[in-house]
Order: structure tokens, then C-alpha cells, then sequence
């Protein structure tokens, strides 16, 4: 999902309007990433609640303080800041006690509706997987990042990022399998992501 | 379907009910007009303090000839009292 050309050629300046103050400017922006930066959470956080407040912060430092320089798209940025704000309200939760393991969805009435079928599986197997790895799959597949993007937005190394991925991918197909579920296990992956180097 | 689509079509499914965009909006710039209220008061407030403690200091009488004050520098030592008893009243041009 990316952002409209129109919005990307003309992010310097409407970044200038927002440190100026300037309503229009700031509307513009989140009107062009406001989905983006919600998917990205929710894929994280497994719950709309939570995404919505991770949301309302990045947008709220965007306007408070937005970055003084850009070194690529502002979609970037603004990524990079909801992956920190999710995993880092996760962490909170997970130590209050308080994380919600996402497994409610199975035992919803939408779950019996075959459109939703699929989404509450799906939602069931991410929920295994811990919040970084769904936070990598999420820039790679929704936000199309690719592994030395995924390894800035999480202040990781490349290499890390390419092993998570395949860790994450790994898991879920393992999950599928041991539950007999539709996964595409035969899909083949971009060659950046099947050959990383696994840490020691 | 390729994981990626699975991926997207199963977020889609999760944000189809996220709130509205301009309620969203809405909320973001009250929360961010509303945490500048407090650093805009503490500026004005430490401005005035500033202002009044700067207006007190000015408006130290001078000392008159024969009167002793006892006056402190930036240190806060107490200056020489003799220093005080050589200030002189301006003469007057003939």
C-alpha cells in the first residue's frame, strides 16, 4: 500500500506546513497514511483498541514534533514510529498482565461466517507468533518494505530482519500444517528472503 | 492465494471496522493543541516571574550621601560599606 505520488513528491513541503503549524498540511498527511499506519498496527497489536491508541500517538508526534529531516518517504518514518509505539505498548501490557492473546476472534459469532473463516485462522496464527515477527511480516507484506527497510523501521540489521521473516513464515506454515489449515506453503518467496544468514 | 495476499486480505478483514478517519483526526489535534496549553503557560508564567524579579532589583533606591546600605554582587558577598559612603549626589552645572 503506498502512498499517492501526489503526497510523496510534495511530503517536504507539507512537512514544512506541518512544523509550521498549518492545518491543511497535516490533514493532508494523515488523510494519505492514517490506513497505512493502522494496518501496520493492528497487525502488531491484534487488537483494534490498541491500534487505534498507537494511531492517535504517531500521528500526535507527528504533529508535536515531526522529524526534522527526511532521509526517504515520510511513510517510512511513520512506520518506524508505529512499530516502536506497538511493540513497545505490547511489552507494557505483556508485563501488567494485561495482553489480550487475540484467541477471542476463534470463539466469535464472525468466525462461523465463511468470509471471516479465513481471517480468524489467520488471526489465531499470527497471535502465536511474537510481536516483532508479526511486525516484520507486516511492513514486508502490507507495507511492501523490503528487508533493509524492515531493518531501519525496527532498528535491526538486514540479515536480522531476512531471518525473522523466514522464522515468521516458517511458524506459520508449521501452524497451519499441525491444524490442517490452508496455508500456501508452496508459494515461493523472493529470493531476498529465502537465503538469510542465520545467526549463530 | 500467495502469502502476501493471505496476509492483506485477512488484515483487511481486522481494519474494517477501525474508527472513522475524521473522528481519528479529530482527537489527534485536540490531544496535540492541548499538550502545548501547559508548556505555553509555563513559558508565559517563567517570562513573568523573570520580568517582575528583574523590575525588583532596578528599582533599588541609590543611596544617599550619609545613609549606609549594605549591598551583595552576583555572589551574594556583601560589598564594602565604605563603597556606599562615598557615593556622592550629582553636582549641579552652574
Amino acid at each position: 500500500m503506498a502512498a499517492p505520488v501526489q503526497t510523496a513528491d510534495r511530503e517536504p513541503r507539507m512537512l514544512e506546513g506541518v512544523r509550521a503549524g498549518e492545518p491543511t498540511a497535516f490533514r493532508a498527511l494523515f488523510s494519505a497514511h492514517h490506513e497505512a499506519v493502522f494496518r501496520a498496527a493492528l497487525a502488531v497489536t491484534l487488537d483494534r483498541d490498541l491500534a487505534s491508541d498507537v494511531t492517535q500517538d504517531v500521528f500526535i508526534k507527528l504533529h508535536r514534533q515531526p522529524p526534522a529531516e527526511l532521509r526517504g518517504p515520510l511513510r517510512g518514518w511513520l512506520l518506524r514510529v508505529t512499530m516502536n509505539e506497538a511493540l513497545v505498548l505490547r511489552r507494557r501490557l505483556a508485563a501488567w498482565g494485561r495482553l489480550s492473546t487475540g484467541r477471542r476472534a476463534i470463539e466469535s459469532p464472525e468466525a462461523r461466517l465463511g468470509k471471516a473463516q479465513v481471517a480468524a485462522q489467520m488471526r489465531a496464527a499470527m497471535a502465536h507468533l511474537p510481536a516483532q515477527q508479526r511486525a516484520v511480516l507486516a511492513l514486508h507484506f502490507d507495507a511492501d518494505q523490503d528487508p533493509r527497510e524492515i531493518a531501519e523501521a525496527l532498528g535491526l540489521t538486514a540479515n536480522h530482519a531476512r531471518v525473522l521473516l523466514h522464522r515468521a513464515l516458517a511458524r506459520l506454515r508449521t501452524y497451519a500444517r499441525e491444524r490442517g489449515l490452508d496455508f500456501p506453503a508452496d508459494e515461493p518467496l523472493s529470493a531476498s528472503v529465502e537465503s538469510p544468514v542465520e545467526a549463530p | 492465494m500467495k502469502p502476501r495476499e493471505l496476509f492483506r486480505k485477512w488484515l483487511d478483514e481486522e481494519a474494517r471496522a477501525r474508527p472513522e478517519d475524521a473522528e481519528v483526526l479529530e482527537q489527534v489535534l485536540r490531544r496535540g493543541r492541548a499538550a502545548r496549553v501547559p508548556w505555553a503557560l509555563a513559558t508565559v508564567a517563567a517570562a513573568g516571574i523573570a520580568a517582575v524579579a528583574l523590575v525588583a532589583v532596578r528599582a533599588r533606591p541609590p543611596p544617599a550621601p550619609g545613609e549606609i546600605y549594605l549591598y551583595v554582587n552576583e555572589t551574594g558577598a556583601p560589598e564594602s560599606e565604605a563603597l556606599v559612603l562615598q557615593v556622592e549626589t550629582p553636582k549641579e552645572k552652574p
